[in-house]
């Protein structure tokens, strides 16, 4: 047999190429990669998307030498738990360095997707300028930059398609950002601005959608009021994903019916969400869509569970479904019955910390599992659960991918039982085989860690917040679930036996973040030298301007976070975070 | 997958312009490997070995003739396959004395190529002899041979040296299905049966479709072959190709670990 890709390499490079072209996973285009040199050549050079699951697992200028080709990059910075307020605000996670290689090494790309970072006016300069084909920015959860920024992209970028600021933090200077769009440009598919709290010059936003006859996806920002979104919706009857501003107005009946008729114009509508204060008088304007409604995202809308209610029930079509628990078991009862083809629920608190009584409880959650089939994914936050609920779920839904439920109050057992929920999460785990992100919450013993660790194989995040008893609960984690990649941990008795124990598994995953545990320094810097393509960061805020170096081994560490790299040591740590 | 290994067979075409004809041949096998779009004669050297040695620069490394391996029991007979172009006991002529006439019909062929009327029907020749007359929309499926026809240099026949006639049927069966035409899910659903089907030849009707430049069969083949491939470890991409790992253990491992790292 030749020595070298032999036999492989007599088909022209082209051949494999487009083989290749059709290989989705970043998976399969890594072990094709690995193949032999020719292959490995042929890929790299032909890769036009990549996702970099942390932003400081390889340097910029790395990643753009290996992929000289690509188009389409994804980027993610800080993890999850900053979405909680738990992760220092200057922590880092800036897209600089990045954007920075890129529009040295990447002319021609196209789209840039950056979740968790933090990017700046500097940075949308330097996009506008550097990439001549850029076509879609989406922002999701990023903060640093202002409407000056956007009202560059707006003005250089001529092919731009998408401007998604998904929850993205923009600091409002330059009001008149959106008449940056030159007269010529008419090509945007998706305008996303419900992020901005400030108000856009509507006139200025009408001619724009007017003359971009390709929008699909326009999401509003509060600002935008209801008699503007009939105009707005008139002159875009294509739309297929509306975010809506306010809906809340004086009931006046002939806005309604205006409503009423845009609305029915709009005959590919597929996703609703906005629908930020709604009130009851409104709401059946949204009817005529209802039913080619595949996505429907009431977070927004604190209205009646009883007219949530007449509204869900006449989606019949919907597969994705995020309402406040306003809605109530009733509502989830007439979810189960009506949308048959639901897929993805999430049901998020109100009023988390306020006293009213809410009718949201267990039941809910088995009437829609028992009633929808095809359930796959849940976020649900409650007040009460019991195991049998849990065991009631995991017998209805065994093809659940994505599990997370969330217990208000910390520790809360079974209200019937009084037991922890180890058995009902246990239940879950092991009926739910393809199970790849589960959250646990309420009382939780160290037993529960056991069962997971031994069944949840293609578990890929956990999440786990005030649970377990001692190290062996992360000892069973840390031992067990093959397919982990992130471990997210807060408020539980977990320390340094369990983490030195698994140190190996680390290299296997992309991260662990593990705050208010009981991890002392000692332990932190033992797991720095013995595992050296680590990164473990320890942060505390209060310990700003002193001195790591001269702390002891015994000094405990409020939040740690360790994840491999093939970069080393970052240079941009802030004085609250330090790299052991 | 079994790959039939075909023994050295008989010449090109049997047509009565056997000159012209091979020397057409010649022109399209070396346009079809080397430009996907018309230019002008390529050049001519000794033997046809050397011509498919003359190329691109960049295309150097892909076409070295190898030493033809010996054949290993333990490798499936899909691992010894190798693309006909490369086997040098196929392409070369008969003997050198026809060179010298092919080399003047080339020369000649830019004054006397009128343009004839294209034929209606023309015969596919497959490199092993075997014939498949199909009619011209048919066979314009393939961009190849559509510019030979326009440029007219084709009055019946198209010998295709480097398609296998096994492999030629198939890809004939495809081109008349496209033909036919039909509702979209119909096609869709044909090219499905087609897949499964020829799984056995898939990367020689890959391979023949690039050659023959007809993109709806080629994107098919490759869709399916990476179909194959996807979610298969690395090992077993290689076993099932029969590639060989020249990467040093310690290349493979820094690859795998940036890979999965960064990449993934």
């Amino acid at each position: 047999m030749p020595a070298g890709g032999g036999w492989a390499a007599m088909f022209p490079d082209e051949v494999w190429e487009h083989v290749f072209s059709f290989l989705a996973a970043d998976g399969d285009r890594n072990a094709v990669s690995l193949v032999c040199r020719g292959w490995h050549s042929i890929e790299r050079r032909s890769r036009r998307r990549i996702f970099v699951g942390n932003c400081y697992a390889v340097a910029p200028a790395v990643a753009v030498r290996r992929f000289p080709n690509v188009r389409v990059v994804s980027i993610k910075g800080k993890p999850h738990f900053a979405d909680f307020n738990l992760v220092p605000s200057d922590w880092g996670g800036r897209a600089d360095a990045w954007i920075a290689a890129m529009a040295e090494g990447w002319p021609l790309l196209e789209e840039l997707h950056l979740k968790r970072m933090v990017v700046t006016d500097e940075c949308l300069e330097l996009i506008a300028r550097s990439f001549k084909n850029f076509r879609v920015l989406a922002l999701s959860f990023c903060e640093g930059v202002s409407t000056a920024g956007l009202a560059a992209i707006a003005a250089n970028c001529r092919n731009l398609r998408e401007l998604d600021l998904q929850e993205t933090v923009v600091e409002e200077n330059c009001v008149h950002w959106l008449s940056h769009f030159p007269e010529s440009s008419t090509s945007l598919v998706n305008l996303s601005i419900a992020s901005l709290e400030e108000d856009v010059n509507l006139a200025v936003l009408e001619h724009l959608v007017s003359r971009c006859t390709n929008l699909k996806t326009l999401k509003l920002n509060y600002a935008v009021p209801l008699d503007r979104l009939v105009n707005l919706l008139r002159r875009a009857p294509q739309l297929a994903n509306l975010g809506t501003g306010r809906f809340t107005a004086e009931y006046r009946p002939e806005l309604f019916s205006k409503l009423e008729s845009a609305f029915a114009s709009c005959k590919s509508m597929k996703s609703l969400s906005g629908i930020c204060e709604a009130v009851p008088e409104y709401l059946p304007a949204i009817y005529p869509i209802c039913d080619g409604l595949t996505s429907l995202n009431l977070c927004d809308a604190p209205v009646n569970g009883a007219s949530l209610t007449k509204l869900v029930s006449r989606c019949k079509n919907l597969q994705r479904l995020w309402v406040m628990d306003v809605i109530e078991d009733d509502g989830l009862a007439a979810v189960a019955s009506s949308c048959k083809l639901l897929q993805e629920l999430r049901v998020l608190p109100c009023d988390p910390y306020g006293a009213d009584p809410v009718s949201l409880t267990e039941h809910g959650l088995v009437t829609v599992s028992a009633g929808c089939s095809m359930l796959r994914s849940v976020l649900y936050f409650c007040r009460q659960m019991t195991n049998a609920a849990l065991f009631a779920v995991a017998r209805s839904s065994p093809d659940l991918t994505c599990f997370r439920l969330c217990i208000i109050d910390p520790h809360t057992p079974d209200y019937v039982t009084q037991e922890p929920l180890d058995a009902g999460f246990s239940a879950i785990v092991e009926s739910c085989k393809d199970l790849r992100r589960l959250s646990v919450s309420g009382l939780l013993t160290d037993n529960v860690f056991r069962s997971v660790g031994a069944s949840a194989d293609r578990l890929e995040m956990l999440s786990i917040a005030f649970a377990g008893d001692s190290d062996a609960g992360l000892h069973y984690i840390l031992s067990g679930c093959k397919s982990l990649r992130k471990l997210e941990i807060r408020d539980c008795p977990f320390g340094d036996k369990a983490l030195l124990a698994n140190a190996a598994k680390l290299e296997t995953m992309r991260s662990l973040w593990m705050s208010s545990c009981f991890v002392s320094l000692g332990a932190c810097r033992s797991l720095a030298q013995k595992m050296p393509l680590l990164n473990v960061e320890v942060m505390d805020e209060k310990k700003r301007g002193g001195s790591w170096d001269s702390q002891p081994d015994d000094c405990p560490v409020e939040k740690l976070y360790v994840y491999r790299t093939v970069a080393g040591r970052r240079s941009d740590t802030p004085p609250c975070v330090w790299t052991l | 997958m079994r790959w039939r290994h075909r023994a050295c067979g008989g010449g090109g075409g049997s047509s009565t312009d056997a000159g012209a004809d091979q020397c057409w041949a010649l022109g399209m096998l070396l346009r079809a490997l080397f430009d996907s779009k018309r230019r002008k004669a390529p050049m001519v050297s000794a033997s046809i070995r050397e011509t498919v040695a003359v190329r691109r620069p960049d295309s150097e490394a892909k076409y070295e003739v190898p030493v033809w391996p010996s054949s290993s029991p333990n490798h499936r007979d899909f691992a010894n396959w190798r693309p006909i172009w490369t086997d040098p006991s196929r392409l070369e002529l008969k003997n050198s004395s026809t060179m010298s006439s092919e080399e003047s019909a080339i020369e000649a062929a830019p004054e006397t190529s009128k343009k004839v009327e294209p034929p209606k029907v023309v015969v596919l020749q497959s490199y092993d002899g075997e014939e498949f007359e199909v009619d011209l929309v048919v066979a314009s499926q393939s961009e190849t041979i559509k510019n030979m026809i326009e440029d007219g240099c084709v009055e019946r026949s198209v010998p295709l040296p480097n398609v296998e006639g096994p492999v030629l049927s198939k890809v004939v069966r495809y081109w008349k299905r496209r033909v036919e035409g039909g509702k979209e899910e119909e096609l869709k659903q044909w090219d499905k049966e087609f897949v499964e089907a020829e799984k056995q030849q898939l990367l020689e009707i890959m391979v023949a479709a690039h050659y023959l430049n007809s993109q709806p069969l080629f994107d098919l083949c490759c869709q399916a072959v990476a179909d194959t491939i996807s979610n298969m470890t690395v090992e077993d991409v290689r076993e099932y190709f029969g590639i060989e790992n020249d990467l040093t253990p310690e290349e493979e491992r820094r690859i795998r670990d940036v890979n999965r790292w960064v990449f993934d």
